[in-house]
């Protein structure tokens, strides 16, 4: 058997119910559900680039599915992010509530519940009637304010499918700036008195512009992310995740049924993505084509995986900035309350800094991609 | 091996966005025409110069975008990336190398996570290597290079294709560790 390499897709999370979801050790997706159902109030999740933000946002979509009308909205697939104002975010907001879409993967609409009550023909006057519906779709493209349809489209949806509404957003970690990020959320506040919140966001938001200025408001709750624990290596559960995570992609039923090599080639993958799951994903997916292209090779090897590494080293440098090693040598171990914010926010969210999970409490350390780096001096 | 051909290569089977680096304005067209010359002669190929045309072509199609405004070009593409996530044939942007572009794929998190390995410099990547070029030409043909030309001037090497393409790496190779 020779797997799809293309099937690793590095840069696409799964999609909401998909079967392709592989829980992480932290099962984050699962406590962000939890805490939607018992509290209500606006979650908040955050961590580093590739660590699994969208797949586990998507995942919360499909715990909650059965409890919620849930709108899974994934602003980044239609918009700019550093250009999203308040007004174009709840304009899409209407939208999406309001329309409706193909397949169940990002949730319910007004439209599909009132076709799906349409259906049932003679239990019409269950609600308000669809005329009603019928002009709040109209007027949502055109007369109100995208404030008030955002409103008004989870008050129907929420009315026709007797259910409450979960909105779960996801591209706000995409904007850069704290002030951008906060006049988003101010203008999401009102929905929240309507629905449960869930939204992917930057992490200035949780640590503010200056360390003494937490843009994280009361009664929300920041959920973080972290890439999976990797040492020791031989027993960190990060790594059976990762390798979990390549055979559902793959379809691969049984390490057995591949290459004993190729067992090795993953774990030692899963060491150099530092528990990142996209970068795991990518030096597999670069070794594989390093082996077809060099050895023309089914299975990649020990030196595909290696040209992959200095591949990806290579790209780790051109993430940093002048001083920035400076700074990740003199974090390494510690709890970063050295390091000025704006870096630590920046290195933390490339992931160029890891936070660990020691006995002392968490600590930063450098991905292990910048070690070389780090060594030259 | 890595090369600059071999990592275009790569990362052409990687949509769905990929950045090469050009040295000055003067190289940027025959860096395009290298890239279309590496990827799969059955892609269409579009040339386009901002983050909207791109997004206008088809997935299918292979799009090289220059922009005219490279650093904000990079922003946008930090704050949309996910709209290119169903291509099939990546978009390849082309950057000066050192400019404003590359600049601000430092502060570009989302878009670097996702073209980390996919980002070419081929004037870095196909720097020559005197000593390893020396080296590798040794353990092949057990020969230094100068020994190798002092035996076929002598006639002692035969004309097969291999013994050509060796006195040809042997000539450029010739006296190379004088240079070190």
């Amino acid at each position: 058997m020779t797997p799809n390499w293309s099937l690793l897709a590095p840069h696409r999370p799964v999609d909401s119910g998909g079967d392709q979801y592989v829980p992480p050790p932290s099962n984050i997706g699962e406590a962000v559900a939890r805490w939607v159902l018992a509290s209500g109030a606006p979650v908040l999740l955050g961590g580093p680039t590739g660590v699994g933000k969208s797949t586990e946002l998507a995942q919360v979509a499909a715990l909650l599915r059965r409890d919620r009308a849930v709108c899974l909205i994934q602003l980044d697939r239609f918009e700019n992010m550093r250009r999203l104002d308040p007004e174009r975010m709840l304009s899409r907001v209407a939208q999406f509530v309001g329309q409706p879409r193909v397949g169940a993967g990002q949730g319910v609409s007004v439209s599909d519940v009132a076709k799906g009550v349409a259906a049932l023909g003679s239990a019409l006057t269950l609600v308000s009637g669809l005329g009603s519906v019928a002009a709040t779709l109209a007027s949502l493209d055109t007369e109100l304010p995208p404030a008030d349809a955002a409103l008004s489209s989870i008050r129907t949806l929420a009315r026709l499918s007797e259910r409450r509404v979960t909105l779960l957003i996801d591209g706000l970690e995409k904007v850069p700036e704290a002030a951008q990020t906060r006049a988003l959320f101010d203008a999401l506040s009102p929905l929240a008195e309507e629905a449960d919140v869930v939204v992917v966001a930057p992490w200035n938001l949780a640590f503010g512009a200056a360390a003494n200025e937490p843009l994280l408001r009361q009664g929300e709750r920041f959920f973080f992310v972290r890439a999976p624990e990797m040492e020791p290596f031989e027993t960190a559960p990060g790594v059976p995740f990762l390798l979990r995570l390549m055979q559902r992609r793959l379809t691969i039923a049984d390490m057995n049924e591949t290459p004993q090599d190729f067992y090795k080639v993953s774990r030692d993958a899963a060491y150099w993505s530092g528990g990142l799951p996209r970068v795991f994903l990518q030096l597999l997916a670069d070794a594989a084509t390093y082996a077809l292209m060099n050895n023309g090779g089914e299975w990649p090897e020990k030196s595909n995986l290696n040209d992959a590494i200095t591949d990806h080293q290579e790209g780790m440098r051109r993430g940093l900035l002048p001083g920035d090693l400076s700074l990740i040598r003199a974090a390494d171990g510690t709890q970063g309350f050295e390091l000025p914010i704006d870096a630590k926010v920046r290195l933390l969210a490339h992931g160029l800094l890891l936070e660990r999970q020691t006995p002392r409490g968490v600590v930063l350390q450098p991905h292990p991609l910048l070690r070389p780096l780090l060594s030259e001096g | 091996m890595r090369d600059s051909v071999n990592n275009i290569w790569s990362a052409l089977q990687q949509p769905p966005l990929m950045v090469v680096l050009y040295d000055d304005y003067g190289l940027l067209e025959s860096v395009q025409e290298e890239v279309a010359s590496i990827a799969n002669p059955s892609w269409p190929v579009r040339r386009v110069s901002t983050v909207d045309e791109a997004l206008s072509t088809p997935a299918d199609t292979l799009a090289l975008l220059a922009p005219a405004d490279e650093g904000a070009t990079i922003e946008e593409l930090d704050g949309g990336r996910d709209r290119f996530v169903d291509r099939t044939v990546p978009v390849v942007v082309f950057l000066l190398r050192g400019g404003s572009g590359e600049r601000a794929l430092a502060k570009a998190p989302s878009l670097l996570s996702w073209v980390r390995s996919n980002l070419i410099d081929p004037s870095e990547q196909d720097q020559f290597d005197p000593d390893a070029a020396r080296e590798e030409f040794i353990r092949y043909a057990g020969k230094t290079p100068e020994e190798w030309l002092a035996m076929r001037r002598r006639g002692e090497i035969d004309g097969s294709p291999e013994s050509l393409g060796l006195t040809y790496r042997a000539l450029l190779l010739e006296g190379s560790d004088d240079l070190a």
